[in-house]
């Protein structure tokens, strides 16, 4: 691998490590409180829900938002070159979709063994993956990366159209796509869409989406490649 | 190194950064960039480095442009008063990080100055003070051996006595490794000498650019009777004049040895006071 693009995952990993370890040990120590919380119901028709993967999920897509202000003006500075930043970026958000998806199934995997064994029957931990297809462990790991990775670079890309046409730029591109969303609510065709999905939802399809994604990302270049500090 | 500036032009909203500016600057030279707040140095620096584009013009380093230009880029190491560096890094990650992007990187000197400063590998930057903070950015520029270093104000925060190793070190390393130097700052007086050539800037224009040698025998403070300094003057060029009762002091570039002979007072014009001359009003009279 080029000088360049190690120092640039360098800098990447040092630089979300502190975050990561953060927001998991938040995860983590509000699981293991509602845990406990959950063994004190005394009424057997009550049960506590938690969901791992949402939490993931939501911390992934501002990592993708926060990625273009937090990460992007450093690269600039250290003199990476665009095409540097385009490709580590888009190998980092993959890497970190992978990594994050395999601490979740193996945290997920953990958890729930743990509660099997205590035999508490008052937690119920919610997972997407395992709603959507099978619960292999594979198939687990395959849509929380097909999914995270796929927020990562939605939020990616929005950040990118604020940070180079500012609040009025960003603000237009987000409006216009809540308003295109509206009127696919309204006029059903979303809905449509959704239930479509679901009915054909397998292994290949998150395979696919991981490939859509990729698809998405590469159209950043027109938004990275004059990419300039922001004074 | 050569760096041509043609017609360089930078447009913010409503105000013009930079305007048509056009000069050469060619090392190994270390130069003094020069001006008030506003003048237009940073945007200079910044399009220099690949940081921002120009509104038009260009830049041109050994006849190619430095915007997203490795091998540039590589060759051009700006550190500027703040915000350099992630504040969640650590000093040992930020020294590591850098050499990845500097091939010439120098680990001996870099990790010699971090001694030197006291700076800790594990300290985060956001726990150091901002003189700790410029420290890290000066070891940076010097190690980076980068062919073009840059310094913007490096040093806010710095005590003296760290200033004045940092000008020995600067010196010290230039002599081992010739490369130019850019050196931004407002504290002209302290660094005067280490200037080999001085470019001053006012309003998004170079108004000065001489060598430092021929600056300080050529440009004089002639004092004497209005009458005897004004017919000194008559044919010279001159930076400002100040009249108070019958008496006359002018700032001109002309020989000493001329006015001296005519009987005036004179007195070399330290650079600090030359760029704030020139700043002030129109150049002339």
């Amino acid at each position: 691998m080029e000088r360049q693009m190690k120092g640039l995952f360098y800098f990447y990993t040092m630089n979300i490590k502190f975050s990561m370890t953060v927001f998991w040990s938040i995860l983590l120590g509000t699981t293991i409180v509602s845990i406990l919380l959950s063994m004190m119901i005394v009424n057997p028709t009550y049960s506590m829900y938690f969901s791992f993967s949402i939490m993931v999920y939501i911390y992934s897509a501002i990592i993708g938002f926060h990625s273009v202000k937090d990460v992007l003006p450093y690269a600039v500075k250290v003199g990476a070159t665009r095409k540097n930043i385009f490709l580590s970026m888009g190998i980092y958000f993959l890497g970190l979709a992978l990594s994050q998806a395999l601490i979740l199934s193996v945290t997920h995997r953990i958890i729930t063994s743990a509660i099997k064994y205590l035999d508490i029957q008052t937690y119920v931990l919610l997972d997407l993956a395992s709603w959507l297809i099978d619960d292999s462990w594979l198939n687990q790991i395959l849509i929380h990366t097909a999914i995270i990775f796929l927020l990562m670079i939605v939020m990616y890309i929005i950040g990118l159209l604020f940070y180079k046409y500012g609040l009025v730029g960003g603000g237009i591109v987000m409006g216009m796509t809540v308003l295109f969303m509206l009127v696919g609510i309204a006029t059903g065709w979303l809905s449509d869409l959704f239930n479509s999905i679901l009915s054909i939802i397998d292994r290949m399809f998150f395979i696919e989406m991981i490939g859509v994604t990729i698809v998405i990302y590469t159209l950043t270049w027109l938004l990275v490649r004059k990419l300039t500090l922001v004074r | 190194m050569r760096i041509e500036v043609k017609n360089l032009t930078k447009q913010y909203k409503g105000k013009r950064a930079l305007n048509n500016i056009t000069f050469t600057l060619e090392g190994p030279k270390i130069y003094g960039l020069l001006g008030r707040n506003g003048a237009g140095k940073t945007t200079f620096m910044d399009i220099l480095s690949g940081h921002i584009l120009a509104t038009s013009g260009e830049i041109q380093i050994n006849g190619e442009n430095p915007f997203d230009n490795r091998k540039l880029t590589e060759s051009i190491c700006l550190i500027q008063e703040g915000n350099n560096f992630k504040k969640e890094l650590r000093v040992g990650q930020v020294l590591r990080m850098y050499a990845y992007f500097y091939p010439k990187w120098d680990y001996e000197l870099a990790e010699e100055l971090r001694e030197l400063y006291h700076l800790k590998q594990n300290t985060k930057v956001k726990h150091l003070s901002k003189g700790m903070e410029s420290a890290l950015g000066i070891i940076v520029g010097l190690a980076s051996n980068a062919p073009i270093t840059i310094f913007d104000e490096p040093y806010i925060g710095l005590d003296a006595a760290a200033r004045k190793t940092f000008y020995d070190i600067l010196l010290e390393q230039y002599e081992q490794e010739k490369r130019i130097i850019i050196f931004s700052t407002h504290l002209i007086d302290e660094v005067s000498l280490l200037f080999e050539e001085v470019l001053i800037m006012q309003d998004g224009e170079v108004i000065l650019k001489e060598e430092t040698d021929h600056l300080r025998r050529h440009a004089c403070a002639v004092s004497g009777y209005n009458k005897e300094v004004k017919t000194f003057i008559a044919d010279k060029e001159i930076i400002k004049t100040r009249t108070l009762g019958q008496m006359m002091t002018a700032y001109v570039y002309g020989d000493s040895e001329e006015a001296k002979q005519q009987g005036l007072h004179v007195e070399g014009v330290p650079i600090q006071d030359l760029m704030i001359y020139l700043t002030e009003g129109e150049r002339g009279a």
